[in-house]
Formats: C-alpha cells, sequence, structure tokens
C-alpha cells in the first residue's frame, strides 16, 4: 500500500495533467458537437502543434509560448483547409465513410511525421521551464505548471468565444440544428469551416503547451485521439463543461493508477469506465440530452 | 446475369483456383508469401464484411477476435500441449463467445453508428492493454511457437503447407458469406442494415440475427488468427490487437464493395499487393517504409472520396459513379434543397 504523500503526489500531478487533457479533448469535443463527426486524426493535430513549437524553437529559438501566436493561426488555417478538401465532402456520408477517412488522414499525417522526424522523440529544454517546484510536500516540473495555467487560460477563451461572442451563438446554433441555423441566415458551412479551423487550433496548442514537458514523437496522435475520445464520452459528446470534468477525472485516474495498478492497466480502467458509460448512459455525465444516434 | 456470363465467370474462378493451388510450384518462393497474406487479409475483409457489410453495424473491436483466437491456439499449444488442431477451434470458439459478450453488451443497450463503434473500439483497446501487461502470456514480448514439423498439429517449418491452409479458409469464410448473402439470416442484416425499425415492427427478431451475424463473424476471425500465428510463429500484443488489423478489414470491405460477396476478397487483396508492391519503389532510405504508408493512406482518402461504392459497383457499371449523390452538393445547397412532396399530400389538400 502506497503512503499518504504518494497518493497526494499523485492527487496533485493528477489535476495538473487533467487540465491539460481538458484543453486536448476540447478541441475534439467543439468538433464533434458542430459536424457531428468523430475526428480519428484529431490527435495528430495535437502532435502537429508539438513540432510546430519544436521547430520554431530549435530553428528560431522562440520561447514554447509564445510559439503560440504562430501556431494557433497556422493550424486555423490548416484546419479550414483539411474541412474544405475533405470533410465537407463526407458531412452526409454513412457512419464507416466518416470514420475510415479520418483513419486515413490519421495514417497519412503520422507518417508524413514519422517520414520528416524520424520515430526518435524530440523534446526541448528551457531553462525557466526545467525547474523543479515543490507544493505542500510534492514537486513537480515547472513546464507543468505553465502548461496547466496555459490550459486553463486557453479553455476560458475558448468558452467565452462560444458563449458570448456572436460568432460563438452561431456555432452553437449550428451544433443545436444546422437545419434551422440554415433556415435563419446563418452561413453554415462557413461556420463549419471556423468550427474545424478552432478545434485543429486547440489541438494544436494543446500539443504547444505540452511540449516542454512531454518529447514529441510522429506515433503519439493516436494516443491523444484515444484521450479524446475516453474523456468526452465521460464528460459527454460535445459539452465543453463536461470535457473539463471529464479531463481532470482521467488526469487523476492515470496518476492514480499508476500509484496502485500500473500505467497501462490504469489506461484500461478508464477504458472500461467508458464503456460502462456508453452502456448505461450514453449522453455521458454532463451530456444535456441523449444524442440523437443512440437508441430510438 | 445471363447464362453464358454465369458460365464465364465460373470458369474465371476454377482458373484462378488451380493458378493458386499450383503457386507454390514457381521458383520464386516470396509470391507464395505475397499471396498468403493476400488471401488472409481477404478472408478477414470478408468474415467483417458479414457484421460491418450485410448488417452495417460499424464493428472496429475485430482486432480482438483475432488476437483472442491468435492466443487460446498458441497459449493451448505452448503452456498445456493442446494440438493446434483442437486449438485452432478453442480459439475461434472462445473468439466468439466474447463477441456475443460484446454483442449481447452493445445492442442490448441500443448503440449504433459511432457509438457502437466507439465501444468495439474501447473493447479491443482493453485487451490490447491487458495483454500488455501480463506478462504470463509473453506481455510486450510476445510468444514464440518453436519451429518443428510436426503435421499432425498443423505445425511446419516450411511455409507452404500453411500457404494451403490459409487459402482454404478463404475458401471457407467466401462460401460461408455467400450462403448468408442469400439465406433469410442475409436479408435480415440487410434490412437492419437499410432499416432496423421496420424489420422489427414487421415481427423480425433483429437482436437474434445480429447476434447470429456477430457470432459467425467473431468465430472467423478468431480461426484467422490463429492460422495467422501457425503461419508466422509469433504471437505479440502491438500487432495482434492493434487497429491496423482491424482498420485494414474496414478499408479492403469498403474498396472492393461493402456488403458484396467478392467485394471484400477483391478490395483486401488489391490493398495487401498495393502495400507489397510499393515497397518496391527504389528509394534507397530507412524512410521506404512510411512512404509505403503516406501511399497507402493517401489511397484510402481517395477511395472513400472518389469510389464510395467500391471496386464492384466500378465493375458492374463499368465507370466511375458519382459519390453519393447528395454529397457533391455543396453544403449550402444540401441545406437548402426544397422537400420532396409525395402526391398524398396533393392529393389530401
Amino acid at each position: 500500500m502506497p503512503d499518504l504523500p504518494v497518493v497526494w503526489q499523485a492527487l496533485v500531478s493528477g489535476i495538473l495533467m487533467g487540465g491539460i487533457y481538458a484543453l486536448v479533448a476540447a478541441g475534439f469535443t467543439l468538433i464533434f458537437g458542430v459536424l457531428k463527426i468523430m475526428n480519428f486524426a484529431y490527435g495528430e493535430f495535437v502532435m502537429l502543434g508539438m513540432y510546430a513549437t519544436f521547430l520554431a524553437y530549435t530553428l528560431g529559438g522562440v520561447d514554447p509560448y509564445l510559439s503560440l501566436a504562430l501556431v494557433l493561426p497556422a493550424f486555423f488555417l490548416l484546419g479550414i483547409v483539411v474541412q474544405r478538401l475533405l470533410i465537407d465532402r463526407i458531412l452526409d456520408a454513412p457512419d464507416d465513410m466518416q470514420m475510415i477517412l479520418t483513419f486515413g488522414l490519421l495514417i497519412l499525417i503520422s507518417n508524413l511525421a514519422l517520414f520528416f522526424f524520424t520515430s526518435d522523440l524530440q523534446g526541448i529544454r528551457v531553462g525557466y521551464l526545467d525547474r523543479i517546484i515543490t507544493f505542500g510536500g510534492t514537486f513537480f516540473r515547472s513546464s507543468l505548471l505553465y502548461a496547466f495555467v496555459w490550459a486553463l487560460g486557453l479553455l476560458a477563451a475558448t468558452y467565452l468565444f462560444i458563449r458570448r461572442s456572436r460568432l460563438g451563438r452561431a456555432v452553437r446554433a449550428t451544433a443545436d440544428d444546422r437545419f434551422a441555423a440554415r433556415v435563419v441566415g446563418l452561413p453554415v458551412r462557413a461556420v463549419f469551416w471556423i468550427t474545424f479551423g478552432l478545434g485543429s487550433a486547440i489541438g494544436a496548442a494543446s500539443g504547444s503547451i505540452l511540449l516542454p514537458y512531454l518529447p514529441a514523437s510522429p506515433d503519439r496522435g493516436f494516443e491523444f485521439t484515444l484521450l479524446a475520445i475516453i474523456v468526452v464520452v465521460l464528460g459527454g459528446m460535445g459539452s465543453f463543461v463536461g470535457a473539463l470534468v471529464g479531463g481532470l477525472a482521467i488526469g487523476l485516474t492515470r496518476s492514480l493508477g499508476q500509484v496502485f495498478i500500473s500505467a497501462v492497466l490504469s489506461d484500461a480502467l478508464s477504458l472500461f469506465v467508458v464503456l460502462v458509460i456508453l452502456l448505461v448512459r450514453p449522453a455521458g455525465l454532463f451530456g444535456a440530452k441523449v444524442a440523437r444516434d443512440v437508441a430510438i | 446475369m445471363s447464362r453464358s456470363e454465369r458460365a464465364a465467370r465460373r470458369w474465371a474462378l476454377g482458373a484462378l483456383a488451380v493458378a493458386l493451388l499450383l503457386l507454390p510450384l514457381s521458383p520464386n518462393a516470396y509470391v507464395v508469401t505475397v499471396v498468403t497474406l493476400a488471401a488472409m487479409s481477404a478472408a478477414l475483409a470478408s468474415a467483417w464484411n458479414i457484421v460491418g457489410g450485410y448488417a452495417g453495424l460499424l464493428s472496429v473491436g475485430d482486432a480482438a477476435y483475432f488476437g483472442i483466437g491468435a492466443y487460446v491456439m498458441g497459449l493451448l499449444w505452448l503452456k498445456a500441449g493442446v494440438s493446434p488442431t483442437v486449438g485452432l477451434l478453442l480459439g475461434a470458439l472462445t473468439s466468439m463467445v466474447f463477441g456475443l459478450i460484446v454483442g449481447t453488451l452493445g445492442f442490448k443497450s441500443g448503440l449504433r453508428g459511432i457509438y457502437f463503434a466507439v465501444a468495439t473500439l474501447a473493447v479491443s483497446e482493453i485487451v490490447r492493454m491487458v495483454a500488455l501487461s501480463l506478462d504470463v502470456i509473453g506481455g510486450n514480448m510476445g510468444l514464440e511457437i518453436p519451429y518443428v514439423s510436426s503435421p499432425r498439429h498443423l505445425l511446419f517449418r516450411s511455409e507452404i503447407p500453411a500457404y494451403y491452409l490459409i487459402l482454404g479458409f478463404l475458401a471457407l469464410v467466401v462460401l460461408i458469406s455467400a450462403r448468408i448473402r442469400r439465406s433469410r439470416l442475409g436479408y435480415v442484416l440487410m434490412a437492419v442494415r437499410e432499416r432496423e425499425a421496420a424489420a422489427e415492427a414487421l415481427g423480425v427478431d433483429t437482436f437474434r440475427c445480429k447476434m447470429t451475424a456477430v457470432a459467425i463473424s467473431a468465430f472467423l476471425v478468431g480461426l484467422g488468427g490463429g492460422l495467422y500465428a501457425l503461419y508466422s510463429h509469433y504471437l505479440n500484443p502491438t500487432f495482434y490487437f492493434s487497429l491496423d488489423v482491424v482498420v485494414k478489414m474496414i478499408l479492403g470491405t469498403i474498396l472492393g464493395g461493402k456488403g458484396t460477396v467478392l467485394g471484400p476478397v477483391l478490395g483486401a487483396a488489391t490493398l495487401s499487393g498495393l502495400e507489397e508492391g510499393i515497397q518496391f519503389i527504389p528509394l534507397a532510405t530507412a524512410r521506404a517504409a512510411s512512404l509505403s504508408r503516406i501511399v497507402y493512406a493517401a489511397l484510402i482518402i481517395v477511395v472513400v472520396l472518389f469510389m464510395p461504392r467500391g471496386i464492384v459497383d466500378l465493375a458492374r457499371r463499368g465507370r466511375w459513379r458519382r459519390p453519393v449523390a447528395a454529397l457533391d452538393a455543396p453544403v449550402e445547397e444540401r441545406l437548402t434543397a426544397p422537400v420532396q412532396r409525395t402526391t398524398d399530400e396533393h392529393t389530401l389538400r
């Protein structure tokens, strides 16, 4: 039985990781909520965000958080391009076509990354991000605390955008009912572009802020997709608050699981919880209503 | 299909069968390897098609059936000395039982579409993670099935008997799939795909039919896993339970033509051949592997966007079919398209 300080340590680092997981899941849930597409290639954007920040730092000495000024617009545009070229065409296609297309995208992007960056782990070491911080008997790397704060900041910004801005309201209306949104004159197609761009940018940003803590590698993408699916099913598909709560829950499960069982088995455990939730309460813990595709 | 066409098809199939049976006479051993792998993916895709194609249930957990079939057979042989002849069957039965459990949970709780996909994906990932962390079954390192010659136990040093076993397996799967397609079960499954509620309203026990389909499919995929383990003499969780296995099944089916008998065979064999072929593009770098995957992925995207009905449909029509009609129109037009009125509505007014 692990002693109390170890558990306390796991709790603190679990919450810190959980905040970052929430941001990872936020982009995924946004895309799912509005487009009703389960984007299996989502994690690849997180992975690409890591590499973008890595390149900005190694080539231009750009501070990892400053690189967000580059990463956010770049991946917003990339997302729009992907939406226009690919996703737009399969919005009405059957589920399996949508799934296999995003799987194709997943394999494509991860192998492009493998081609250009090789399979070596690529991390960065920045002075102020490499300190050890102690807090109430626990200790963790400063990069984790910075990433947590940035994740919460970006989450808050996205939340405000969705809740308070006119464009955000259009996004919510489209998520609710795209046909009705069109009827009242919303440019639904543009909303789709913006949503996919925004979701991709959030994913890439979560990769950027993670990089000082976690080195990049081309095969990380699917881990992030799986993580996003777990968090989002837990919190409720398309629910923003659910992503935050789900992220924290999974962060805690993982770090406590590492202490009590093992890293792999704790992941299996969270997947098991996901399975149970899918079977019992498909709308997730915070989903407002049962998703339309479930049951009759 | 006219009588002459049917005869021509029979002759073509016969010629293909003879060519496949005589293939090991070829001096090039590599050809046999390529065809073995192609036949294995073709059989697996056909087995997936029974659930994914006929019934349209998006199962993404088939890697679990594949791995379970392989591991049960391998472990019984390595740890308990149970002959693989029996082990193959036991492995396939275990996969079937596992499939029935997954099916019961999924269908009883009414999961559909992408939710069914996520649930099955979760199941297979759980199985993979558990297999990874169980040292008893070799953990991450996997298990090796030693090369001994013992035909009674279906173990051979040479590749060729395994080639015939896998060909036989392919024939079995295709026969079963063809039988189902023309049976009552097949029609019910297709009805489930098109409109399940309507089938139920007619008094069809769709649950039982879906369970039968899952049982058959899981059994066959499990059998395939065992045969593949006998062929490769190696078991490891990262390959057998990987998403790659199931993506290949789904993609092969879609490329060939979902819900047809020959589609999955054609599609998966083509895909498998392409994958091997791409490796011959001369590239003197260690990056050739990732390049071949890039081409593979690009192919997936092109197929989904431009020929969603697959090769069989293409061959039947002799021309490219435009993607599902509604998909062509830009989103805005689709959203504003007038609702079709039925004549009833007019007469009623």
